[in-house]
């Protein structure tokens, strides 16, 4: 039996992860001064060890010689969870410095009041507890912070902001699908992600190289290690403690908070750390574990859960692709069409407001996934033959293919959820999390109208449609954006947190995730995490301040 | 996140055949600057000198050399080789596969061709898997990528200037 670590040090606050929720909080409390520890699951990875510029035809020639990329995703032996027969769920997780921002996909929408007050106005389920006049003043100073591009729309589904670097350029596809959408009446945005399309606040500018999911080599676009967690060191207020990984929140007598349980991920060793406050922040799923799992006579469900809240209404979105082949690009010329990896487009969610009654609720908007001259052509095997013909038509295509990926949002319900009773152990000994979450007829009907959507936009624009399978899913999981297991609410029997992230059971923690999101919405969260985390840690630091914790 | 995802659609762009190489490639580019990786010394990991033979055969008849470099001018048959050799359950497809190509007698292309339309039976399910990895190989080799598709991407760009054609805008 290995003997229990316990520091008696307290911290002001201990931050559990350090992926963009966690990281935004460290860097916005060590610049007001308080003493912060961030425990990290991982290590932080290098950026001269990734392989950004590793051609295909050397890829699987360099594993072969026993070389290796950096492994971003966290491994099922470190972190198994269950889901179960016949019900998978795709969990995606980085452990390690700056979590999942280190290979996100970049795109960040600002959610509007059609996002924030659509439970209140259709009944399902609860409202967030915030409007935009609430969180608008935070993407301002999330998107000056960390640089995001786009153009100067602005609409109900996807408020506009002052504060974008250009746009990129679309690509020759792109702008044709732009055309087709709008001759049916559809209107195409410029795209908008967290990349530097010219320098920003003393970083280098995107070099157009194509291949972010393989980690940025010289930091051009947002992760939460060298934009937030470096600069808080500078602070002399930030202690990280990696390779750390957070089984339970710890209460002390009155209920509050009093510091973390975590084993260190290589030697096994138990520590706990005391804290004034305790933020989880560890991704949805991780999070709602460790919060499960932090029981006690007071908190027989978990702690802040008495409600029976945490680890319900898991939502994450419904997604598909389809491919099509332009006329006017197939058999032209190939082109560099990397641009910042990615569509440089994005058609906002347009159902609530065309006058048309639709059979279920919420809705979609629809992203694109680059196009143009890709790096392989997998597309190829979806054609019939093979042979001197069959390879005369790929190459024929190549130039010409676009690729529609449309994003649905999917309903909170009770059903769907995550749990720590009778599941398996971890290495540790501590209880994982087991994942039950299916889809219904409200996310089936609106897929329906998803595909329609989307082949309409070929059609308009006359390509030829690569066979699909209507109605086919992308694996449950795989969009990366689960939330609603730790939801803010105005209503404490309803909800876990009230609009600041805090429990409103107990008062000295918080959890800053995607957990926090009562609703999935159809957009990318990842700048509303950002947004949230800074505005919940400004009320955290002046209710500090105040003694109120 | 582009990394998002290891989405392997059956029909993705994005989807390559072996988790390994795909993980971090869901984006695309790669640019045409390095050499081709000498493949003299590769060595088998699964194949026997006669299927190494017989696949290098079966990929051209997929993607046949013609004014550009074909399959095992690639070395599809050594990607294949490589991508399978951890796979017991593909790997039988293919060597099943092989003995029954290596057995037929007159029309190769006329063979695969009838077994494309059996999908089912031993030789249609290694028709299958034959033509995904070849895809998948000859499309992400300097030969097939570079110079049969003209690919140039994943390089150092100084701007991304994106559509230049007056006449695809709106």
């Amino acid at each position: 039996m290995m003997q229990v670590t316990k520091s008696s040090e307290v911290h002001d606050v201990v931050i559990v992860g350090s992926g963009a929720a966690g990281a935004m909080a460290a860097w916005n409390l060590t610049r007001q001064g308080m003493k912060v520890l961030v425990l990290d699951a991982g290590t932080k990875f290098s950026r001269a060890s990734f392989w950004s510029h590793v051609k295909p035809w050397d890829w699987w020639r360099k594993i072969d010689r026993g070389e290796r990329p950096p492994v971003f995703h966290t491994n099922l032996q470190d972190s198994p969870y269950e889901t179960p027969k016949g019900q998978p769920f795709d969990l995606i997780r980085v452990w390690g410095r700056g979590g999942k921002t280190n290979i996100w996909g970049r795109v960040s929408l600002r959610y509007g009041d059609v996002d924030f007050t659509g439970p209140a106005k259709d009944g399902w389920e609860i409202p967030w507890p915030i409007r935009y006049k609430d969180i608008s003043p935070y993407y301002d100073r999330v998107e000056q912070l960390i640089g995001v591009c786009g153009g100067d729309d602005d609409q109900d589904t996807l408020p506009g902001s002052r504060y974008h670097l250009p746009p990129a350029a679309p690509r020759c596809g792109e702008q044709l699908l732009k055309k087709a959408a709008a001759s049916i009446g559809k209107k195409i945005v410029s795209g908008r992600r967290a990349v530097l399309t010219k320098p920003h606040d003393g970083r280098a500018q995107c070099h157009f190289c194509g291949v972010c999911g393989r980690g940025c080599d010289i930091g051009a676009f947002f992760n939460a290690s060298d934009y937030l967690i470096e600069p808080a060191f500078r602070t002399g207020k930030l202690q990280v403690v990696d390779n750390a990984v957070v089984a339970r929140v710890l209460a002390d007598e009155d209920g509050k908070a009093s510091g973390v349980q975590y084993f260190d991920r290589i030697t096994r060793q138990e520590r706990q750390v005391k804290a004034k406050v305790v933020i989880v922040a560890a991704s949805c799923i991780d999070s709602t574990r460790i919060l499960l799992n932090s029981k006690s006579q007071r908190y027989p469900n978990g702690i802040g859960n008495s409600n029976d809240v945490v680890g319900r209404y898991l939502v994450e979105q419904v997604r598909f692709h389809m491919y099509g082949f332009l006329p006017e690009l197939k058999g032209g010329k190939t082109q560099n069409d990397d641009g910042i990896g990615g569509e440089h487009i994005y058609l906002p969610r347009y159902n609530h407001a065309d006058g048309r009654k639709r059979d279920y609720l919420r809705g979609f908007g629809m992203q694109f996934w680059g196009g143009g001259a890709q790096m392989n052509a997998a597309f190829a095997k979806s054609l019939p033959g093979f042979g001197a013909d069959f390879k005369k038509g790929i190459k024929q295509r190549y130039p010409g293919l676009v690729a529609l990926h449309p994003y649905g949002e999917v309903l909170p319900q009770r059903y769907n959820r995550v749990t720590v009773e009778g599941t398996g152990m971890d290495k540790f000994g501590v209880p994982i999390a087991r994942i039950e979450y299916r889809i219904g007829e409200n996310e089936r009907k609106m897929v329906s109208e998803m595909y329609d959507a989307a082949e309409s936009i070929l059609r308009a624009a006359k390509a030829e449609i690569l066979p699909f399978e209507r109605g086919w899913l992308d694996a449950l999981g795989s969009a990366i954006h689960e939330h609603g297991t730790v939801r803010m609410g105005s209503d404490p029997k309803r909800s876990a947190l009230n609009g600041f992230c805090q429990f409103h059971e107990v008062k000295n923690l918080f959890c800053v995730d995607g957990a926090a999101f009562p609703t999935a919405t159809e957009k990318n969260p990842t700048l509303t995490i950002l947004a949230l985390a800074w505005r919940s840690s400004d009320f955290l630091a002046g209710e500090m301040k105040a003694g109120r914790l | 996140m582009a990394t998002r995802r290891r989405v392997l659609q059956a029909a993705g762009v994005g989807a390559v055949a072996f988790p390994i190489l795909g993980q971090q490639q869901h984006t695309h580019g790669e640019a045409a600057t390095a050499t081709a990786a000498a493949s003299g010394d590769y060595k088998a990991k699964w194949a026997t000198a006669v299927e190494m033979r017989l696949l290098a055969e079966a990929a051209d008849v997929i993607i046949p050399r013609t004014d550009t470099p074909g399959a095992s001018d690639a070395k599809v048959h050594e990607y294949i080789d490589y991508g399978l050799a951890s796979d017991e359950a593909r790997k039988k497809v293919m060597r099943d596969g092989l003995r029954w190509f290596g057995g037929v007698k007159g029309d190769r292309v006329a063979a695969l061709q009838a077994a494309s339309e059996r999908p089912a039976s031993v030789e249609g399910r290694f028709f299958k898997l034959l033509k995904d990895l070849t895809i998948d190989g000859y499309y992400q080799s300097k030969e097939g990528l570079v110079q049969e598709l003209g690919w140039h991407g994943n390089t150092y760009l100084p701007e991304f200037k994106g559509c230049t054609h007056p006449e695809h805008k709106g």
